[in-house]
C-alpha cells in the first residue's frame, strides 16, 4: 500500500508555488502602475484634466461612448431650459461592472470634479472567453480589489444559472492568472522597447466618437453581419445573450443600489437604458424593474419604439446594438430634452420619458 | 504547443500519468508514440504524413539492412535510396526555393533569362531535426551499431518522441534504441534532477531569453540608426538570447524525457566559456555537431588524408551545418566563418603551438575572448533578415563606428553583465545540480517557490522557440 506522504513534495511544491506566486502578484501588482487602456484611459486622463468644466457625465459601454454625443445633449437641453447642462461622455468599449464601479469613484473624485448628475447605463456581464479574461485590462480588474464587484455582476446579472456558473468559472480563470504573477515581474523590469504608441482617442468631441469615424476590424463585421447575416445575430444571442424570459428583479436591485449610492454622494443618478432593435429585449426590462423597484429612481429609457420612433428607423443603425451617427444625433437630442426635464422633474414636474 | 505555454503542461501531466500507468513496455510505446502525433499535430496535422513517410522510410532500410549481410549491394543501395530520399524531402520543402532562386539569379547573371519556379510551400516545424534522427537510424543499422527494429511501432517512437521532435537534441539511434527494449522503471528516474533541470530551462528561455529579444529586433530591425555601443550590445544581446532560447528548450527536453523514463544526451555545456572554436562546438549543440561529425565529417575524409583535405573537409561539413540551419546565403556565411576559424585554430595549433610554450592563463584567456568574439561575429549572419543587413551590422561590430543616435533603454547594460555573471556563477556553482540535490521537502518547497518567481518573470505573449524554424 503507498503511503499519502509519498505525494507530501507535490503538495508542498503546489502550496509554496501557489503561496509565492499570489504574494509576489500582489507586491508586483503594487509596484506596478495601472495599465494605459484604451479609450478607459484617455477618457479618465481628459476627464481629471479638466473635470470642472462638467456637470454631467454618461458612464457606460459602447452604446453610451457611439450614441451619446454632449454636445448634440448640451444644446437639446438649452433648447428644453437648462442651458446649464455641460455633459461629458465617459462610454467605454465593454464595461463591465467592476468597471463601472471603480470608474464612478474615479469620476467623482477627480480633482475639482463638481457633478450635478451621473446618468449610468447597465454594465456588461464578465467576460466569456479566456483571451477576454486574461488581457491586460481585464487583468487588471480581476484584482482582489474588484473581486466583489465582479461577482455581484455576474450573480445579478439575468441570464440562465449555467450561463453565470460559467462566467464564474471563467471569472475564476481570469483571477487565478492575475495572482498567478504571470508577467507582472517582466513588465516592470524589462521597459518597452519600442517607442510608446502614439495613437490616441480623439477628445473633442467630449469622449463622443461618431461610429464609423474610425474603423476597426470587429466594426465592419458587425456591420457586415447586420446588412448580410441578420439571423447570425439570433444565434449568437440565444448562446450568449439572455433571453427576454430572465428575472431582471437582481440586476434591477444592483442598478438602484449604485444610483442609491450616487445620492447619498449628492449627485443626481439616473438609470441610462440604451435602444436595442426588435432582436434584442433584454434592457427595457431592466429599467422597468428598476423603477418598479423604486419609483424615485431615474431612468432615461428609450427603448421605446412607440415614443421614440425616429431612432428605431433601421437606417440610421449600424448594427443590431449601435446607432450610425445620425441615430445618435437623434437620441442625443431627446437624451438633452428628457435630461432637462428629469431634472424638472426632480423639482415636482413629471418627465414623460422617465418611467 | 510550446514547453513554456500552460497547454503544454496539462498535456505532459496527462500523458505522463497515463504512460506510469501502463506496465506493458509496448503499451507506454504506443501510447507516447500518439501523444508525440497530438503534439505535433496541434501545430499542423497536415505534415504528420511526412513524418510517417519519414519513418516508413527508415524502417524499410531498416529491413533490408536486416535482410541483407553487411556489404551485400541491396542493403547499400537500400540505404543510399533511404538517405536521399529523406534529403529530397527535407530539399523539397526546406531548400526548393532557395536553390530555385539562386539558380534563376545566376543564369540572368549569365545573360540567361530562365522563368521563375517557386512552390509555395510551409516549412514543416522541426524536419530538420528528425530528418536527422532518420538518418541516423538507417546509417547505424547499416554499419550494424544497432539492430534494425522489426516493429515500425519502434522506429516511429524513436523518431518522433515529443520531447525532440521540434528543436532537438538530435538523439542517436544508438543511443535511444536501446532504451526502448525494457520498460522504463519510475524508480531509475531522477525526479528532482529532471524537475531542477525543467526550471533552468524554462528560466532560460521565458525569462531571459523572451525578455531579450524585443531590444535585439529593435537593433537588428534598424541597425543603421542605433550607436555603435548599442549595436554591439544587440550582438551580445543576440547571443545570449540564442543561447538561452535554444539550451533552454534542450534543458526542457532532457528533462521532459526523463521524467518519462528516457535519457538524451547533454546538448548544451556553457560554449561561450570555450577556450576555442574546436572547444565551442564540442559545447554548442553538441547533438548536431557530434551528428555532424560522424555521419558527414568522417565519412567525408576526417583528418585522414593530409590537412588540406581536412580543411576541405571542415569548410563543407560547417558550410552544410550552417545550410541546416536554413535555406539562406548567411546561413552559409555563417557556416563559413566557423569553418574558416576551425581552419585558421588548427593551422594555428601546427604552426604555432607545437613550437612555441603555451601562454599560460593569459593565452587560455586571450583564446576565450577571441572565440566569444568570432562567435558573435558569426551570430550577426545567423540573425539579420539578409546579407546587406548582416555586413551593416558587422561593419559597426568590427569597427565600433555609426552614425546612429538612438539608444536602447538603459536597463541593457546591467542586463548584460548581469546575465554573464550569472552564467559565470551557475556553471560554477552548479546551481541546478545543488537545488537538485536538496532533501525531497526542501527540493519541492524551494522549486515551488522559484517557479513562481519564474512565472512573474515570463513576457506576455507568444515567441516560439528561435530553432523551431529550423
Amino acid at each position: 500500500m503507498t503511503s499519502p506522504l509519498r505525494y507530501l513534495p507535490a503538495v508542498l511544491f503546489a502550496g509554496a508555488f501557489t503561496i509565492c506566486a499570489a504574494l509576489l502578484s500582489q507586491a508586483l501588482r503594487a509596484l506596478t502602475p495601472m495599465p494605459q487602456m484604451a479609450v478607459l484611459s484617455d477618457k479618465l486622463d481628459a476627464w481629471k484634466a479638466s473635470a470642472a468644466d462638467y456637470n454631467t457625465v454618461f458612464i457606460g459601454t459602447s452604446r453610451t461612448f457611439y450614441h451619446i454625443d454632449p454636445e448634440r445633449v448640451d444644446a437639446a437641453a438649452a433648447l428644453a431650459g437648462c442651458p446649464d447642462v455641460r455633459a461629458f461622455n465617459f462610454g467605454v468599449f465593454g464595461l463591465t461592472g467592476a468597471e463601472l464601479d471603480w470608474l464612478v469613484g474615479e469620476i467623482l473624485s477627480a480633482p475639482g470634479a463638481n457633478l450635478l448628475t451621473v446618468v449610468l447605463e447597465d454594465p456588461l456581464p464578465q467576460p466569456r472567453t479566456m483571451d477576454e479574461a486574461t488581457n491586460e485590462r481585464a487583468r487588471w480588474f480581476h484584482g482582489p480589489a474588484y473581486w466583489s464587484g465582479a461577482l455581484a455582476n455576474i450573480e445579478s446579472y439575468p441570464e440562465s444559472l449555467p450561463k453565470r456558473i460559467f462566467r464564474t468559472g471563467m471569472f475564476a480563470y481570469g483571477a487565478a492568472f492575475d495572482l498567478s504573477g504571470a508577467g507582472l515581474g517582466a513588465a516592470l523590469a524589462f521597459p518597452p522597447a519600442g517607442p510608446a504608441n502614439a495613437e490616441s482617442l480623439d477628445l473633442s468631441r467630449r469622449g463622443y466618437e461618431p461610429l464609423g469615424s474610425v474603423l476597426t476590424d470587429n466594426i465592419v463585421a458587425r456591420r457586415e453581419d447586420f446588412l448580410n447575416d441578420p439571423d447570425g445575430f439570433t444565434r449568437a444571442l440565444g448562446r450568449y445573450g439572455s433571453p427576454s424570459d430572465e428575472a431582471v428583479e437582481a440586476r434591477a436591485a444592483y442598478i438602484a443600489e449604485r444610483l442609491r449610492a450616487l445620492a447619498a454622494r449628492g449627485v443626481d443618478a439616473a438609470f441610462y437604458v440604451s435602444p436595442d432593435l426588435v432582436e434584442l429585449d433584454r434592457t427595457p426590462r431592466v429599467g422597468e424593474a428598476v423603477q418598479a423597484l423604486d419609483p424615485a429612481l431615474a431612468v432615461l429609457n428609450y427603448n421605446r419604439p412607440d415614443q421614440y420612433r425616429d431612432i428605431f428607423e433601421r437606417d440610421v443603425w449600424h448594427d443590431f446594438s449601435h446607432l450610425l451617427p445620425e441615430g445618435a444625433e437623434r437620441l442625443s437630442a431627446h437624451i438633452g430634452a428628457d435630461l432637462c426635464t428629469s431634472m424638472s422633474r426632480n423639482s415636482g414636474e413629471p418627465a414623460d420619458a422617465v418611467r | 504547443m510550446l514547453f513554456v505555454e500552460l497547454r503544454f503542461f496539462v498535456f505532459f501531466a496527462a500523458v505522463f500519468a497515463v504512460a506510469w500507468t501502463l506496465r506493458s513496455n509496448e503499451g507506454r510505446k504506443r501510447v507516447l508514440t500518439a501523444a508525440s502525433y497530438v503534439f505535433y499535430g496541434v501545430w499542423d496535422w497536415r505534415f504528420l504524413g511526412l513524418i510517417l513517410l519519414i519513418t516508413l522510410i527508415s524502417w524499410l532500410v531498416g529491413a533490408a539492412a536486416d535482410r541483407y549481410a553487411p556489404g551485400a549491394k541491396p542493403r547499400k543501395w537500400a540505404l543510399g535510396l533511404g538517405v536521399a530520399s529523406a534529403l529530397a524531402v527535407l530539399g523539397v520543402f526546406k531548400y526548393f526555393n532557395f536553390f530555385a532562386d539562386t539558380f534563376v539569379d545566376f543564369a540572368r547573371l549569365m545573360g540567361f533569362n530562365p522563368g521563375h519556379v517557386t512552390l509555395n510551400l510551409i516549412l514543416p516545424v522541426g524536419i530538420s531535426f528528425y530528418t536527422f534522427q532518420a538518418i541516423s537510424y538507417m546509417v547505424d543499422v547499416h554499419r550494424g551499431i544497432i539492430g534494425a527494429r522489426r516493429s515500425l511501432l519502434d522506429v516511429a517512437f524513436y523518431i518522433a518522441f515529443f520531447p525532440q521532435l521540434v528543436a532537438g537534441p538530435i538523439v542517436r539511434a544508438s543511443e535511444f534504441i536501446p532504451q526502448m527494449d525494457t520498460a522504463r522503471r519510475w524508480a531509475e528516474v531522477n525526479v528532482r534532477a529532471c524537475v531542477a533541470l525543467f526550471l533552468v530551462g524554462f528560466f532560460k528561455k521565458a525569462c531571459i531569453s523572451d525578455n531579450i529579444a524585443p531590444y535585439v529586433d529593435l537593433i537588428f530591425n534598424d541597425p543603421g540608426s542605433y550607436t555603435a555601443a548599442n549595436v554591439v550590445a544587440g550582438v551580445l544581446l543576440y547571443g545570449t538570447q540564442i543561447y538561452c532560447d535554444f539550451s533552454g528548450y534542450s534543458d526542457m527536453a532532457i528533462a521532459c524525457a526523463g521524467l518519462l523514463g528516457y535519457k538524451f544526451m547533454a546538448n548544451f555545456n556553457s560554449p561561450y566559456l570555450s577556450a576555442n572554436i574546436q572547444d565551442f562546438w564540442r559545447r554548442w549543440h553538441i547533438s548536431l555537431s557530434s551528428w555532424l561529425r560522424d555521419y558527414l565529417y568522417i565519412p567525408l575524409g576526417g583528418n585522414r588524408h593530409g590537412s588540406l583535405r581536412r580543411d576541405a573537409n571542415l569548410m563543407t561539413t560547417m558550410v552544410l551545418g550552417g545550410l541546416w540551419h536554413g535555406a539562406s546565403f548567411n546561413f552559409v556565411i555563417w557556416g563559413f566563418l566557423h569553418g574558416l576559424a576551425l581552419m585558421v585554430e588548427r593551422t594555428w595549433n601546427q604552426l604555432v603551438c607545437t613550437r612555441v610554450p603555451t601562454m599560460g592563463w593569459v593565452g587560455g584567456v586571450l583564446g576565450a575572448a577571441l572565440t566569444f568574439y568570432w562567435v558573435h561575429l558569426a551570430w550577426i549572419f545567423f540573425r539579420a533578415r539578409t546579407l546587406p543587413e548582416s555586413l551593416e551590422i558587422a561593419q559597426v561590430y568590427l569597427t565600433w563606428q555609426s552614425a546612429g543616435t538612438s539608444e536602447l533603454p538603459p536597463i541593457v547594460w546591467p542586463l548584460i553583465f548581469g546575465l554573464a555573471g550569472l552564467h559565470v556563477i551557475a556553471n560554477k556553482m552548479k546551481l541546478g545540480e545543488r537545488i537538485a540535490a536538496l532533501p525531497p521537502n526542501t527540493f519541492a518547497l524551494t522549486t515551488g517557490a522559484l517557479a513562481a518567481v519564474a512565472l512573474a518573470f515570463v513576457p506576455l505573449g507568444y515567441r516560439p522557440f528561435i530553432y523551431f524554424q529550423f
